[in-house]
């Protein structure tokens, strides 16, 4: 909590974030704020949303709406919930302050529209992505090029009329059939990943008969902040630097994980 | 596209393609085969990579040469300068004079 830059949650009615929290249906509760299944809270480094209803033993198999923006499940205790998580330090919460400016912080309420626009799966049809110049001017030169223990992947930047994703790939094709201890093994990395990882998503997708799993930001229906699309960008080159590796020898059934074995 | 598990990016374009090519050191003693590149990835990181998996000084700058002999821009998509099949060359920079 002491570096969550003037954050504090442990009197809501005196602190800054109370404004736009109330502002936007939120009440306090302890050092919480709830809106009807809805809890906000700070801590960690980071400003949570999460959703109190509609917990699951583990992730839903496949999701259902699929997330959009940083919405995602993440396991919490022996149950699965959906989140959303921006970094406190991307925040900027001063009462009553919704300005945006896209070289400072994000004013907390905007965070709080974002996210309470896209819980349902959309984007708001009135967002629009930043220019793809302004973006390409923040991202620095080799940025989504990610080389670790002789292996190496390009990541990409997805500028779409509703999508603003960064994504980088840990497995760009993903074997047709895995043994299913491998593929267990796999799902459980994807897993603890996008729990642990804030604001990290990780999608498997299929075309042409080809599978790929990438580690992603998904920043649609964001305020084009450099602040926040920094971040989001460190933590998809800090997780896909240490998940690439573990990926690439779950993948290869030609290496011997004498791990995989323990469990059988 | 078809979205799958964990969780989907309906947007996603197709996977990355990957580009197969064959990679010698400059002494012509090693080779290997190079399938899971994607050729998107710039020349200088691919250069880097694989003389990582060859085993190579780490602590020298590598560059790639096609097999015309003319050195890969670092900084390009090496999809966009060696056909596939090709045969690259590893070849340290520090030898370039």
């Amino acid at each position: 909590m002491s570096t969550d830059c003037n954050l504090t949650a442990a009197h809501p009615r005196g602190t800054a974030h109370h404004h736009p929290l109330v502002a936007r249906g939120f009440t306090p509760d302890g050092a919480t704020y709830r809106r009807g299944d809805l809890q906000f809270a700070i801590g960690g480094g980071w400003c949570r949303l999460r959703e109190t209803a509609g917990q699951q033993p583990d992730f839903p198999w496949p999701p259902s709406p699929a997330p959009v923006a940083l919405w995602k499940w993440v396991r919490n205790g022996p149950a699965a919930e959906r989140v959303f998580e921006v970094p406190s330090w991307a925040v900027r919460e001063e009462p009553d302050d919704d300005r945006f400016d896209a070289d400072d912080r994000v004013a907390l309420g905007l965070c709080l529209d974002w996210a309470l626009a896209t819980r349902s799966g959309r984007v708001p049809e009135s967002w629009r992505p930043p220019a793809r110049e302004l973006v390409e001017s923040w991202l620095p030169p080799g940025a989504l090029t990610v080389q670790t223990d002789g292996l190496v992947r390009q990541g990409e930047m997805i500028l779409q009329p509703d999508c603003w994703t960064m994504r980088i790939p840990l497995l760009p094709e993903l074997p047709a059939r895995l043994p299913e201890t491998r593929a267990h093994a796999l799902r459980e990395l994807t897993r603890d990943a996008q729990s642990l990882w804030g604001m990290l998503r990780l999608a498997l997708t299929e075309s042409t008969g080809s599978r790929a799993l990438f580690a992603e930001v998904d920043l649609s229906g964001a305020p084009p902040s450099e602040v926040l699309f920094a971040a989001g960008l460190d933590v998809l080159r800090q997780a896909a630097v240490r998940l690439i590796e573990t990926a690439e020898a779950l993948a290869d059934d030609s290496l011997p994980l004498a791990s995989l074995t323990i469990h059988r | 596209m078809r979205t799958m598990e964990p969780d989907t990016l309906t947007v996603a374009p197709p996977r990355p393609p990957s580009l197969r090519f064959r990679a010698t050191d400059v002494t012509g003693t090693m080779e290997m085969d190079v399938e899971d590149v994607q050729d998107s990835v710039p020349a200088g990181a691919v250069a880097r990579t694989l003389a990582q998996r060859m085993e190579l000084p780490t602590n020298v700058p590598w560059a790639l040469r096609d097999d015309r002999g003319a050195f890969l821009v670092d900084d390009r998509q090496i999809g966009g300068q060696i056909e596939p099949g090709a045969t690259v060359t590893l070849t340290p920079k520090t030898h370039l004079g």
